[in-house]
């Protein structure tokens, strides 16, 4: 029995085909690794971008629940159930919108006071006492039980003593500062639809007359009334100025 | 050498290289272990990085909350200095006795180091038998109250004699909390308004106008 040898022409047609099945086979492999890094980077950024979220979540829920502690902890910052917004948040000395400042007021020469009350929902809210004073407080309770600051480690230019609403202007230079300014030292909103974070369409007196504007735009002046309801629109309320100011 | 053979000779040649190279593709492809080899790989080696990643989250977020659970033995004090007042003086040189309550809302103790008022040259702290003390802790957690008859305040050297109802500046400086600016009655603590306090704000740091 004889074995035919491969004629050359076989040879070559092996050879080829050889060479076609390794190039597709590579071919194959590279569409693979393609397609794996694909999806992987895919499942790897999705994997990258849930654990942020999860590790931002968690740190703003350890933040809120520090806060939360501090503010539990702190003896003398204004915890009234119908607060506006918390003080926890507010500047502790650093300037402001680079016009508010705090200092130690030796030399006042602009002192005025306005007075701000914001409904929501039809319900008065209270701003609360040592807005702009950096805590710890002296507090005492004025002949009305209510308690006010009398003293701080820094205050503002712009500040309140107590819940009445009425700020205190005092600085250095006859600047005018704005409602904006206020809410930038409080930490909190101040928007069309967003008052420190109670939303709804304002309506906005000052003193008893309709405001359209931009309520960050309503400047300081000297026993100014301002009104603002957030939701429900409450006819403006006039507010009887104390005697002294 | 025949014409037939001078063709005959690159064909050769050129099918050994054929050859070689097809033998070369099938080593290389059987030393990468071919596409099973990379999909092995992928599956062994898939899990097992997810599962230190894994490992890595649960350690650094064990981590992290056992830093949070210790936060609370290292908080800071929480200061608050209420109802402060001063008895009008017995004589006009003085001494004037000023009384406060401190209470500590934070986690760690404070220390009230000095005081220092536009009204007097000096201020001591001085216990019930009227000895001065270098300063007085306020711990964690707790109230201390100065009053008469205890630890109180005393200023001397003083610039104009307070008389009642006027307010005095008194600087309170802790070793934590810094310098915190009071402003306390001359008379009782509930005589304290908050226009008398926005006036004396008007000169801080100084006497004020007769």
């Amino acid at each position: 029995m004889t074995q035919n040898k491969p004629s050359q022409a076989d040879r070559r047609r092996i050879a080829q085909e050889k060479i076609a099945a390794q190039r597709a086979a590579e071919s194959r492999r590279q569409r693979t690794i393609t397609i794996s890094m694909i999806v992987g980077g895919v499942i790897l950024l999705g994997g990258v971008a849930a654990l942020a979220t999860w590790a931002i979540g968690d740190q703003h829920k350890a933040n809120t629940q520090a806060a939360a502690s501090a503010q539990a902890n702190d003896p003398s910052i204004d915890k009234s159930a119908s607060l506006l917004a918390s003080t926890a948040h507010q500047a502790d000395g650093q300037d402001i919108d680079g016009i508010v400042k705090s200092n130690s007021m030796e030399q006042t020469v602009y002192h005025i006071h306005t007075h701000l009350q914001v409904y929501v929902d039809g319900k008065q809210m209270t701003i609360p006492y040592g807005l702009g004073i950096v805590p710890p407080y002296q507090l005492t309770q004025a002949q009305d039980g209510t308690p006010f600051v009398g003293g701080g480690s820094k205050f503002y230019f712009l500040h309140t003593h107590d819940e009445s609403g009425i700020i205190h202007v005092e600085s250095p230079t006859e600047q005018q500062y704005n409602l904006g300014n206020l809410f930038d030292l409080w930490g909190q909103p101040l928007t069309s639809n967003d008052v420190a974070g109670h939303k709804g369409t304002l309506t906005i007196f000052v003193d008893g007359k309709p405001y359209t504007g931009d309520p960050r735009a309503i400047t300081f002046k000297n026993l100014e009334k301002v009104q603002i309801d957030v939701g429900t629109a409450v006819p403006f309320k006039d507010f009887t100025w104390p005697q002294g100011y | 050498m025949t014409s037939d053979d001078a063709v005959e000779e690159p064909d050769a040649a050129d099918l050994a290289a054929l050859e070689a190279e097809a033998a070369a593709l099938e080593a290389r492809a059987a030393l990468r272990g071919g596409l099973l080899g990379a999909r092995r790989a992928l599956l062994v080696q898939g899990p097992l990085v997810a599962l230190l990643a894994c490992l890595l989250l649960l350690v650094g977020h064990g981590s992290r909350g056992a830093a949070s659970a210790a936060t609370p033995s290292t908080a800071p004090a929480k200061l608050a200095l209420l109802s402060p007042y001063l008895d009008p003086p017995g004589q006009a040189s003085g001494p004037v006795d000023a009384y406060l309550t401190l209470r500590n809302g934070g986690g760690s103790a404070d220390r009230l180091l000095d005081v220092t008022t536009p009204w007097a040259t000096t201020v001591r702290l001085v216990s019930g038998s009227g000895q001065s003390q270098p300063w007085i802790t306020i711990a964690a957690g707790s109230s201390l109250t100065l009053r008469p008859g205890g630890l109180h305040l005393e200023l001397t050297g003083l610039r104009r004699t307070p008389k009642l109802h006027d307010v005095i500046q008194l600087d309170l400086t802790f070793a934590q909390s810094g310098t915190v600016h009071v402003f306390a009655p001359v008379g009782p603590a509930g005589s304290l308004t908050v226009e008398d306090v926005m006036h004396a704000m008007d000169h801080m740091d100084r006497l004020p106008p007769q």
